[in-house]
C-alpha cells in the first residue's frame, strides 16, 4: 500500500468515525458500511481531501441521519425551565450559606477566653463555612439541577403525546376562550411559593435546630432547645421531603400552567389530601417533638411552668401536635377551596 | 449583500427540499445503490447532496417506502434500494400532486 492510499484510508476512517460517533448505536454499524461505498466511489474521480470537503462537516452530516427531537428540553418549555432553575439555585444558594454560617457558629466550642483563642476559633468557623457552603452548594445544586430537568423532560414527553393527539382532529371548538384575568395564576406568587418551599425544605434538610428556644448568656449566642426530636430525625426527615418535593411539583404545575386549569386542579387536589396524610402521620404518628423541650427550656430559663396560661405547660400533651394540625390542615382546605372554586367558576374548560 | 446572497441560497434549499423525496422515488422503481443514483440525479439536472441523500434514503426505508439489500458479490459491498408496494402508491400519488402544483405554479408565473 503506498503513502498516499495509507493517507487517504486513514482520512477516510476518521470522517467516518466523526460522523458515527455521533449516531445511535444500533445504526452504526450499516451506516458505516454505507459511508464507506460512498466515499470509495467518489474517490474514484476525485482526491479524498475534495471529497470530504464535499460530504461537509460530520457533525452536519450526523445530524442529518439523527431524526426525531435530540434535546431534553424543547423551545415551548425552555423560558420556563430556565426561569425556575434560575430561582431554585438562588435559594440553593442562599439556604447553603444560611445553613454553613448557622452550623459554623453553633458548632463551634467558645468555651477558650484568651484572645487568641477567640481568633483562632473565628478562623477555624470561616474555613468551616466556606467549606460547608461549597459542598452544600455543590450537592444541592446538583440535585436541584438534576430534579427540575427532570421534571421538565418529563412534562416535555408527556406534552409531545398530547400535542399529537390533539394534531389529529383539531376543530375551532377546541379553543378556549381568552382567560379571564381573575383566572391568571401571578408569576410572583409562584415564585414566592418556590422559594418559601426550598427554603424551609432546605432549613429542616441542614439546621432543623434553628427551630428552638435561643439561649444567650451575656448577649451571647451558646445553642438553641431544639423543637423538634432530633434523636430521630433520620425517621422524621423523609416524610418531610417528600411533603416538601409534593408542595415543589403543585407550585411548578402552577408556574408552567400560568392559569387555573384542570391540570392545576387536580394536582392541587392530589397534592392537598396527599400532605394531609403526611402531617397527619407526622404529627400524630411520628416522634415528632422533642419531649424534653419543656423541661430543658425551664431549666434554661429559671421557670416553671405550672400555670394554665401558659402554653408550655401543655408540651409533651397532644394539644400542641392537634393545635398545629388544625392550622396546616385549614390552610391545605382553604388553598383548595380556593384552586376550586377559582377553576370551576372562571376557567370554562370543556 | 453577502446577507442577500445567503438569504437567496437558503430560500432555493428550502423551494428544493419539498421535491426531494418525489425525485428520489421516482428513480427507484429498480434497484440501485447510493452513490449510482446521486450520479444519476446529477445527469439528469436534479441533484442531491450526499450527504442529504444517504440518510434521506435511510428515512424513507423506515417510513416503509423503499426496501434495501446489500450487494456483497463485487469487490465492494454495496447497498441497493428500491421502492416497496407502500411506495409505488405514495410516488403515484405525489405524481398527481406535484403535477398540480406545477401546473397552478405555471400559470401563477405567467401573469407577468
Amino acid at each position: 500500500m503506498s503513502e498516499k492510499e495509507r493517507n487517504k484510508m486513514e482520512l477516510k476512517e476518521r470522517y467516518i468515525y466523526q460522523v458515527i460517533r455521533r449516531i445511535p448505536k444500533k445504526q452504526r454499524e450499516e451506516i458505516t458500511m454505507e459511508l464507506r461505498e460512498l466515499i470509495d466511489e467518489m474517490c474514484e474521480h476525485d482526491t479524498i481531501e475534495h471529497v470530504l470537503e464535499k460530504l461537509g462537516n460530520p457533525e452536519e452530516f450526523a445530524k442529518k441521519y439523527r431524526d426525531g427531537n435530540n434535546y431534553i428540553i424543547g423551545p415551548k418549555y425552555y423560558d420556563d425551565y430556565i426561569w425556575v432553575l434560575k430561582i431554585v439555585l438562588a435559594c440553593v444558594l442562599i439556604s447553603g450559606i444560611v445553613s454553613a454560617v448557622v452550623s459554623g457558629i453553633t458548632g463551634q466550642d467558645w468555651s477558650g477566653e484568651t484572645v487568641s483563642a477567640i481568633v483562632n476559633g473565628t478562623v477555624d468557623i470561616i474555613g468551616s463555612i466556606i467549606t460547608d457552603t461549597l459542598v452544600n452548594l455543590i450537592g444541592g445544586g446538583l440535585v436541584a439541577i438534576g430534579g427540575i430537568t427532570l421534571i421538565f423532560a418529563l412534562m416535555e414527553r408527556q406534552n409531545m403525546k398530547i400535542n399529537v393527539k390533539q394534531g389529529k382532529s383539531w376543530t375551532p371548538e377546541q379553543l378556549t376562550p381568552i382567560p379571564d384575568k381573575k383566572v391568571l395564576i401571578s408569576r410572583s406568587d409562584s415564585m414566592v411559593g418556590l422559594v418559601f418551599t426550598v427554603l424551609c425544605a432546605g432549613i429542616f434538610l441542614f439546621v432543623p435546630e434553628l427551630f428552638g428556644a435561643y439561649i444567650l448568656e451575656d448577649g451571647e449566642f451558646i445553642r438553641t432547645i431544639p423543637l423538634f426530636n432530633l434523636e430521630k430525625w433520620n425517621l422524621i426527615l423523609p416524610f418531610l421531603m417528600v411533603g416538601f418535593g409534593l408542595c415543589f411539583v403543585d407550585e411548578m404545575i402552577r408556574l408552567v400552567t400560568g392559569t387555573y386549569s384542570r391540570v392545576v386542579m387536580i394536582s392541587n387536589i392530589v397534592t392537598g389530601v396527599l400532605q394531609s396524610v403526611l402531617s397527619i402521620v407526622i404529627l400524630k404518628m411520628l416522634p415528632f417533638w422533642n419531649e424534653n423541650f419543656a423541661k430543658e427550656a425551664s431549666k434554661a430559663f429559671h421557670r416553671e411552668f405550672t400555670s394554665k396560661g401558659d402554653l408550655m405547660h401543655y408540651w409533651g400533651t397532644d394539644v400542641i401536635s392537634n393545635v398545629v394540625l388544625m392550622v396546616l390542615l385549614a390552610v391545605i382546605l382553604i388553598e383548595m377551596g380556593v384552586t376550586i372554586y377559582k377553576t370551576l367558576r372562571y376557567a370554562v374548560e370543556r | 449583500m453577502a446577507e442577500e446572497k445567503e438569504m437567496l441560497a437558503n430560500l432555493i434549499q428550502e423551494l428544493r427540499r419539498g421535491t426531494l423525496i418525489l425525485s428520489v422515488l421516482s428513480q427507484l422503481q429498480e434497484p440501485r445503490y447510493g452513490y449510482a443514483l446521486v450520479e444519476q440525479l446529477e445527469q439528469k439536472g436534479v441533484p442531491i447532496d450526499p450527504n442529504t441523500l444517504y440518510p434521506l434514503l435511510r428515512r424513507l426505508e423506515k417510513q416503509g417506502m423503499l426496501c434495501s439489500e446489500w450487494e456483497m458479490g463485487e469487490s465492494k459491498p454495496r447497498k441497493y434500494y428500491r421502492r416497496t408496494v407502500l411506495g409505488d402508491a405514495i410516488y403515484r400519488e405525489l405524481k398527481v400532486q406535484w403535477k398540480r402544483i406545477s401546473e397552478g405554479m405555471e400559470a401563477l408565473l405567467k401573469e407577468e
